[in-house]
């Protein structure tokens, strides 16, 4: 091959398939940025963002009027638990590694477009910690509402992330889910099938716990030391919209596996420190971390990371009726008057175990 | 506007290609040059158009200087009547001087002052115009072969392209004048070559790949080693301090990349600027690979002119040992650079002292020492501060020794030495690919031949264009995330 065959080639091949993929993922379209082709393959989008799929869920339960938020933790809390108890239709809005800057967009978009009764944030350390930040994309009309430039970029079309989820949009086109839009999405749901598998006897149980929970090391998601301010601004702005709006804020601490809090390296005495603001300058939290069966029971996780689904029914019963639904998991109602004696309580629990 | 952009591949690159090449076969040669010089100032004024009288105003000045020495040189009647040629470079070196002085370390002036005066100015915030360091030196040099007689040019236009030839303007390569004009006032350059062209895509391509793949995930553990965690294992340290010693390697070498081989479009040839340097045995030997456009300035302005090696081993010292400090604190207005240029200093005072005494050394323990001197020096180059530094340092010394859980099983007799098991990165948001990343780029600069060999003994053939064309492809289609190179930042 001569060098000016080479050259032509080379740009002229290169250019052709950069081209075509481009033209490829425009036409799969898996963002459902432009709407312009509407093909058996593409029909639905990439359904494993579930910042869009929850947007969603929300078109599709128009009623609904109380909200859970959080992160994957509290894709475990069963809204269900909530519409029965106060007969409100409740819907669990939690996505997984969610900061609390996104959250904070949904719930204003919230309680600025409907009637909203009730809004439970299940609160963990890192979606307030400074440094931390999501790597998703939330909803075009989110971004619309709130005039947050969405306007796809060219380059939207020509990566390789936009490349993937094309080639899984197809996938999911070819073999569908049966139902989209549950009160958790696709994904809430596959994370927690093996949990579900191995709860069907207690030997699968047992041997899961082990694995997942006794001997899996933990981890803290949070890599500096400080709270940031301004996601903890959000939060106080949620509160007083929720006072303007006679809407009822619940606000509880995610409980802890022990070994989490025993862990060298360990963000304990800034989860500490987060409790502290939001009971000083927002409002009373129950806590689930007082070194108390909920955090010692392996049991009470699905892994290292994540409570169980019965533990979540447990913390939103007692949320609602000042009762836990399992006795031993019950949590403390942190308030400005005990929230000094509690923290000591908690220290001298830590000390104890350790 | 950068190398690893849309705009700048898919537009600038392919415009000013064929308007240059269709102004040459017009035969309007200097037309083409004028070409070539409004599409340097454009790529130059896409990043801040605010900064283009500076960079306009330090050309026609050096220009200025420059061809008065050089007319000062003709005439020695007229040099006796009026200024020095001595005095006129003395100006001109000094003008560029205080141009980088006060863009580039007024606020650290002004900070140390503070501290030692206890006084209290204000900061500047100046905002350091983009690639003034790289114009500042290659004019300097300018003025002192003009000086030496080594070179002469009497046409702004042309001057103007020397210093604004937009694929060496932001980061280098250091340019001398005499190895840059030559080449575009030859009438073979101005026809298009297609043995340059397919060797000159080839190594854009490569260096494209270097920068968008390799740097841009090595960037992604050391920023967060640095700048995000608190603290460290032993491993993560370790791994934070080898992302950034790979991530500048392939950074600064893929930016040289893609810089010649776009030169090398338009016939031409810039000169390389690293030669494998983490294959190098000893410090010296790094210097000649590392920057090497850099190491030659400061050989040839500071060092020579310093005496050398000329006035006795104590003063040869001295003088190694001041070059390497103002190389530190010509990268950045820091103590941290000059703590990283006194380490080599002190690095090269001590190889070239272990010479004088005849000693030698084991190739591969020379490389071993040598490559983890420079893994550490760069820590300091990395830094913000002290703390920061000291931090990866701690963890690298004393950090807990965490391994992959995944390992647990097959070591778990290592607990009994105070081994842990568990998430081993978890402060980085890595996990084992990091390491497969951190080996497989260790084995790659030390085994791989670099791009400019590749180039060398490049042939068209059609392994190598499925090759490269894999290789572009994926590059392109991850640079969605534009992410500035290092060496804009010095």
């Amino acid at each position: 091959m001569n060098n000016r065959l080479f050259s032509y080639l080379f740009v002229g091949v290169t250019l052709f398939l950069f081209a075509f993929i481009g033209a490829f993922n425009y036409v799969i379209d898996p963002y459902g940025y432009n709407h312009v082709f509407h093909l058996k393959i593409n029909t639905k989008k990439r359904t494993q963002n579930e910042r869009h799929d929850k947007f969603k869920l929300l078109t599709h339960y128009p009623h609904s009027e109380s909200f859970v938020f959080g992160s994957s933790r509290a894709l475990r809390l069963n809204p269900d638990i909530v519409t029965s108890l106060t007969k409100e239709e409740t819907l669990n809005m939690a996505f997984c590694s969610a900061s609390a800057d996104e959250y904070y967009l949904y719930v204003k978009y919230l309680i600025e477009t409907r009637k909203v009764k009730k809004i439970i944030i299940a609160v963990d350390l890192f979606a307030f910690a400074e440094g931390y930040q999501s790597n998703d994309t939330l909803p075009d009309p989110l971004l619309t509402y709130f005039h947050i430039n969405n306007t796809p970029h060219l380059s939207s079309y020509l990566n390789y992330s936009t490349l993937k989820d094309s080639v899984k949009t197809i996938k999911v086109n070819r073999h569908p889910t049966p139902s989209l839009y549950e009160h958790y999405t696709p994904h809430g749901e596959n994370i927690r099938y093996e949990y579900l598998n191995a709860t069907k006897n207690q030997t699968t149980l047992k041997a899961y716990t082990q694995k997942n929970v006794i001997d899996k090391p933990p981890y803290w998601n949070t890599r500096k030391d400080t709270l940031d301010q301004e996601r903890l601004g959000q939060l106080r702005e949620i509160k007083k919209l929720c006072d303007q709006k006679g809407i009822q804020l619940h606000l509880f601490m995610n409980p802890l596996w022990i070994k989490q809090i025993t862990m060298k390296q360990n963000k304990f005495f800034l989860q500490k420190a987060l409790l502290r603001y939001i009971v000083t300058n927002i409002q009373p939290v129950w806590d689930y971390n007082a070194i108390t069966p909920i955090n010692t029971d392996p049991y009470a996780y699905e892994d290292e990371f994540h409570f169980s689904c019965k533990t979540g029914d447990s913390i939103l019963t007692e949320i609602i009726t000042g009762e836990a639904g399992i006795k031993n998991y019950a949590g403390t109602y942190v308030t400005q008057e005990n929230l000094e004696s509690y923290l000591h309580h908690v220290d001298q629990n830590l000390q104890r175990i350790r | 506007m950068l190398f690893n952009s849309y705009e700048f591949i898919f537009l600038f690159l392919p415009i000013t290609f064929f308007v240059y090449f269709w102004l040459n076969t017009k035969r309007l040669t200097y037309a083409s040059k004028g070409w070539m010089v409004l599409a340097s100032l454009f790529f130059y004024s896409w990043w801040n158009i605010i900064y283009l009288p500076i960079i306009l105003g330090s050309i026609l000045v050096n220009f200025t200087i420059g061809s008065t020495i050089s007319k000062m040189g003709n005439h020695p009647i007229r040099e006796r009547k009026t200024f020095s040629r001595k005095t006129v470079l003395t100006v001109g070196v000094l003008s560029n001087l205080l141009l980088l002085g006060y863009f580039k370390y007024m606020d650290f002036f002004i900070t140390n002052t503070n501290t030692l005066l206890g006084s209290h100015w204000e900061l500047m915030y100046i905002i350091l115009p983009l690639g003034i360091s790289f114009f500042t030196f290659t004019q300097i040099a300018y003025l002192v072969d003009a000086y030496r007689d080594e070179v002469q040019e009497m046409d702004y236009l042309n001057y103007t392209l020397f210093v604004t030839f937009f694929p060496h303007l932001l980061a280098g390569p250091i340019l001398h004048h005499k190895e840059m004009m030559p080449q575009f006032d030859a009438l073979k350059n101005k026809v298009i070559n297609y043995r340059n062209i397919s060797a000159g895509l080839f190594l854009f391509s490569i260096g494209l790949f270097k920068k968008v793949i390799i740097a841009d995930t090595f960037a992604l553990w050391a920023n967060t080693g640095f700048d995000t965690a608190s603290t460290l294992n032993l491993l993560e340290a370790w791994a934070t301090s080898l992302s950034y010693t790979f991530q500048l390697y392939f950074d600064f070498s893929g930016y040289t990349d893609m810089a010649l081989g776009v030169a090398l479009l338009f016939n031409i040839r810039l000169p390389i600027n690293f030669n494998s340097p983490y294959q190098a045995l000893n410090i010296q030997d790094f210097w000649r690979r590392w920057h090497i456009t850099l190491s030659r300035f400061l050989r040839d302005y500071i060092y020579i002119p310093l005496g050398g090696n000329r006035n006795g081993e104590f003063r040869t010292y001295a003088n190694l040992f001041t070059v390497f400090l103002i190389g530190g604190l010509w990268h950045g207005a820091s103590w941290m650079f000059v703590v990283w240029g006194a380490l080599h200093g002190f690095a090269i005072v001590a190889h070239r002292a272990w010479q004088q005494m005849g000693f030698s050394m084991n190739r591969f323990l020379g490389w071993f020492i040598t490559f983890n001197f420079v893994n550490i020096a760069w820590i300091f180059f990395r830094a913000k501060d002290w703390d920061q530094a000291l931090k990866i340092l701690h963890g690298m010394v004393f950090g807990d020794i965490i391994f992959s859980s995944s390992v647990e099983k097959h070591l778990a007799v290592l607990k009994n030495f105070g081994v842990e098991f568990g998430q081993f990165m978890i402060h980085l948001g890595g996990n084992t690919s990091t390491w497969i990343w951190i080996v497989s780029a260790l084995i790659l600069i030390v085994t791989a031949p670099n791009s400019n060999s590749l180039t060398k003994n490049f042939k068209p053939t059609t392994l190598s264009l499925i090759a490269i064309i894999i290789v572009l492809l994926d590059a392109l289609i991850h640079l969605s995330k534009n992410s500035e190179f290092l060496y804009f930042n010095f």
